[in-house]
Order: structure tokens, then sequence, then C-alpha cells
């Protein structure tokens, strides 16, 4: 993944929010308060509109100004979990002019490791790591299979949305939507499905390929 | 939807223009989401920060003046400010004095205001927050530190802005304002569900003829729903788990106040509090003052919360002082 790569993907990751506000709002409003997607939607183009204004740039500072861009406009919980995710995959691609399959999973652990450093979310507490550490996982098994960069990306999204799946079998225990308890059975999480959104858009961008399929 | 409104992208911000244009001999704009007191940084004084989502005014955005907060930090519609309007509002309130955070327990306001706090610090600021976790619903008491802040808020930060205005130490009103949130004790019931004025989407689905006690301000779930019941019955339940909670004693004196959480009338108030006045009298406690009014709404969430603040002298006292704001006013 190229700096201009990046910014591909992050267009992409704008437009794809963009166009699931309303559906990431509603499923949001199950349990919480019903405004994941507009607050994403906010935080998405803050990010795109810091990442265009700045000039061309290294990975790392380019994922920098997204999250920034991210941290600096949304608010709510959402703000700097958003914003630390990126935030660590740019301390990971610190120094490195492209990422490559290993160097991108290291990106993804520490963008990981930032969450859980602020958010303190297990797995199984109805939340984006639901989503997250899923796909992770399945793009270092394949990693370790010897699979390339693409097929990588492709089990890493693919686990992601079987997280979010998944997110409808589990009783929330972190954010607002706690206290819905067993009424937010049924229901997809909207932050997992947010983050499966914005990882699919990152595997359709990394290698320089098409732009994020809707 | 049934909202005046222009761009939903740009309420929070409209509201606050129209906040400071309407108060504009009292309270100056700092930057997009923050305002002032026109006197802050007041040199001398300890400085007092406050903040949260907007979309419950007057909390927490009307809550600045004399006795009351410096500055408030107003976020998007039920969403915490951002760490760098935070920041912005601390150095706005800074007098070399310490800047002390006050706000709800609310996760996402949790993680904002201790990135801006950081933030602070490394510029060299003294900053400590103190979190409001007034409603007894969401956890027991053994739990109280994952306790949400709801409508204890402005009577808190009237006794903290007090201590401050009265040239107490930063040590101080730290002190003083734990000790009134500790003595604070919130639950509320909902009768009618609210909309999102970005989405027009309903926050929680409450039919007709029924209600929900420990409804949050966002709508979050409550504990118990059930039909209708009268202003009486409603007031001894809502007493019943408030007293039990901290508890509260014959021979106590509490302020009590009653909120309406933005669609509810005075008429129904003035029931609640009626029925508050006898039910405490009869458990022997006594009313050094009542409070009635929309002090934290949640839009047009139907419903009313009850507050308790008991009280011993030092709280009386600051209590007591003058609180001069657009939101709440106290005059001695």
């Amino acid at each position: 993944m190229s700096p201009a790569d990046f910014r591909r993907a992050a267009a992409a990751i704008t437009a794809k929010i963009n166009a699931e506000c309303l559906h990431l709002c509603e499923l949001d409003s199950a349990v919480g308060d019903g405004d994941h997607g507009t607050t994403i939607q906010r935080g998405t183009k803050a990010g795109l509109e810091k990442l265009q204004a700045a000039p061309p740039a290294s990975l790392s500072e380019d994922l920098m100004s997204f999250s920034m861009g991210m941290l600096s406009s949304m608010g709510g919980a959402s703000g700097p979990i958003y914003g630390s995710f990126f935030q660590g995959m740019a301390m990971a691609a610190k120094g490195h002019q492209a990422a490559d399959a290993p160097l991108f999973l290291a990106m993804l652990k520490q963008g990981l490791a930032q969450i859980q450093k602020i958010g303190k979310a297990e797995p199984g507490d109805k939340t984006l790591i639901d989503s997250l550490l899923p796909a992770i996982q399945a793009y270092e098994a394949a990693l370790a299979e010897g699979a390339d960069f693409a097929t990588c990306l492709q089990r890493m999204s693919a686990a992601a949305w079987q997280g979010v799946e998944h997110t409808k079998t589990l009783v929330s225990k972190r954010g607002r939507s706690r206290y819905a308890g067993e009424r937010g059975l049924g229901h997809a999480d909207a932050g997992a499905t947010s983050m499966a959104l914005m990882l699919e858009c990152l595997a359709n961008n990394a290698k320089g390929e098409t732009s994020c399929a809707s | 939807m049934r909202k005046l409104i222009n761009h939903p992208d740009d309420l929070a911000v409209e509201l606050i223009d129209g906040f400071v244009l309407t108060n504009s001999k009292k309270v100056k704009r700092v930057a997009r989401h923050v305002c002032a007191r026109r006197e802050a940084p007041i040199a001398g004084k300890v400085g007092i920060v406050i903040g949260g989502g907007a979309g419950h005014e007057p909390l927490f955005l009307e809550f600045i003046g004399r006795g009351m907060a410096d500055v408030s930090v107003h976020g998007q519609i039920f969403a915490a400010p951002t760490p760098d309007a935070i920041l912005t509002a601390i150095q706005a309130a800074d007098a070399g004095q310490g800047v002390l955070l006050l706000y709800n327990n609310y996760a996402g306001d949790v993680l904002n205001f201790d990135m801006a706090q950081e933030l602070a610090r490394m510029q060299g600021i003294e900053v400590e927050t103190v979190l409001i976790n007034d409603e007894i619903s969401a956890f027991p008491p053994e739990r109280a530190e994952e306790r949400r802040g709801t409508t204890a808020d402005h009577l808190v930060i009237h006794i903290a802005g007090a201590a401050a205005e009265s040239g107490a130490s930063f040590a101080e009103v730290l002190r003083i304002t734990r000790k009134a949130v500790f003595n604070s004790r919130s639950l509320g019931v909902s009768t009618a569900p609210c909309t999102l004025p970005e989405t027009g989407l309903s926050t929680f689905d409450l039919p007709a003829g029924r209600m929900e006690f420990g409804m949050g301000l966002h709508g979050e779930a409550g504990i118990r729903q059930c039909a209708l019941l009268s202003a009486d019955a409603t007031a001894e339940q809502l007493l019943a788990a408030i007293v039990a909670d901290l508890p509260f004693r014959a021979g106590d004196e509490v302020i009590a106040l009653v909120n309406g959480y933005g669609a509810t009338t005075r008429m129904e108030m003035f029931l609640v509090m009626r029925r508050i006045h006898s039910w405490l009298t009869e458990q022997g406690m006594s009313i050094h003052a009542s409070e009635l009014g929309e002090f934290c709404t949640a839009q047009e969430m139907g419903g009313v919360s009850v507050t308790l603040m008991r009280l011993d002298d030092e709280l009386k006292k600051f209590y007591d002082a003058t609180a001069d704001s657009p939101g709440y006013r106290s005059l001695p």
C-alpha cells in the first residue's frame, strides 16, 4: 500500500460511509442513540478533507492526517476510537515508503492495540473489536499459509463481515448500547459494521486495485 | 421530522451562535464549540470547564456565569466534544489556579476529556476531573463509578462554581465538588421518545400509555416499563428508589428537584413536586429548597426526573450563594 493507495482507500471509505450513513444510524438506533452513521460520516469527510489538503506525504503522515481529521471532528466515543485505529496504523508505518503484506499486518495490529488502550473493550463485548479482531486473525492466518497480499486482504474483509454477523448473537457490554442488554440481540453492532466497511475499502485499495465495490 | 432546523451538519454551531447572540452581555464565543463568561479567565479563581454533547439545553452550554462554570464546551448533538475543543476551553478557563473539568460520566465524554486533560497538563496547566454520576438505575451502588450523570448537573456546577467564587483553593474546590456529587441521586421516567434532529429517527420505541423508568438522556434503555402511572404514584416510586440508594434518612435536609425532559408540561412537574413534598415530609426529611423546570433535556422526550441532594452546612452555604448564568439563576 503506497500513500496514493491509502488516499484512494480513504476516498472510498468516505464514499462508502456516506452511502451507508442511514443504515448505520438505524443499527445504532436499535440499542443506542442512533447517531453512529452521522458521526462517522462527519469524521471520514473531515479526515478526507484534511488528507486532500495536505501536500504529498509519507504513508504514515497520510494515515495521521486522516486520523487527526476524524479525531477533531467526530466527538462522542467514536472519535477517539476510530482516530486511534488510524493513528496506530500510522505509528507502525513510520519510516516505510509503502506497506507490504507483513507490514500491513503490523499496522492492523498496532491500530487494534491503540483502540484497546483507550477503549478497554474485549472480544465478545459487541463492539467494533468483534469485526476487527477476526479480520486481523484471518489476515495473519492467510499470511502464515504463504498467501499473497491480495488474498490476505480478501480473507480479512470476509472475516470482518462474518464478525459483523456474529455480533447479532452478542449482548453489548460497552458504550451506551449496554443498557439495552438482551434487547440488542438480533441486531448487528453499528461500530462493527462501520469497521467492516472501512476494512473492505482498505482491502480493495491497498494493492492499487479497483475502488471499493458496492 | 417536526423540528425547525437548517442543515443538520450545522445544528450545534448554529444553536451556539443563537445562544451567544441572546446573551452577548454575559458570554463570549471562544471557538466554534466553546463559550465562556465574559470575565474568564478570572485572576485568583479556580477555573471550571463543563461540557458534553448538545441537544440537552440548557445543559451544559448555558450554565456559565457567576457562581457557575467559566467555560462550556458543547459537542455535536448527543456526542461528546472533541479533544481540541476541550483543550481550547481549558486554556480559556485557566488563570493559573488550576482548572476543574466537570462533566457527565459517559464513555465518549471521558475519552475526549481525558485526551484534552493530558494535552493541557503537557502545557503545564494544572487540571483535575470530577465526574458526575447521579443516575441510580443503570448500576447498583457498589458500581457507582459506572453510573452516568444526569439532572444533578446544574446543582453540582453551582456548588463548584460558588466554592471557586469564594476564593477556595483548587484542592478545596475539588473536595467540595466531589462531596456535592456524592450526595446527589437522580432517577427519571420517560413517557414519550425523542427524535434525533439530524436523522429524524426516534431514539427508542415507547407506545402511548406506557412509561419507562431509568430511560437515559440518549434513549439508553431503562430498567422497567409499565402502564402509565398517576403523578403521585410516579413520584412515590422515583423517591423510594432514590432515598434507598444513598440512603437518605429522617432528619436529612435536601434540595428537591423536578426536571422536565423537554416535552413535559409544568402542570405535570407541579403535580410531581406536590407529592415529593408530602412524601419527604412523611419520611421526616426537610426540604431546604425546591427547584422545578427544564435543566437537562433530551430534545422532546416526555417525562420527568427527580433529583435529591443531601446538604450539610458547607454545601448549603455554597448552594445559597449567587448563581447567575443564562441557564440557571438563583439569587440569595
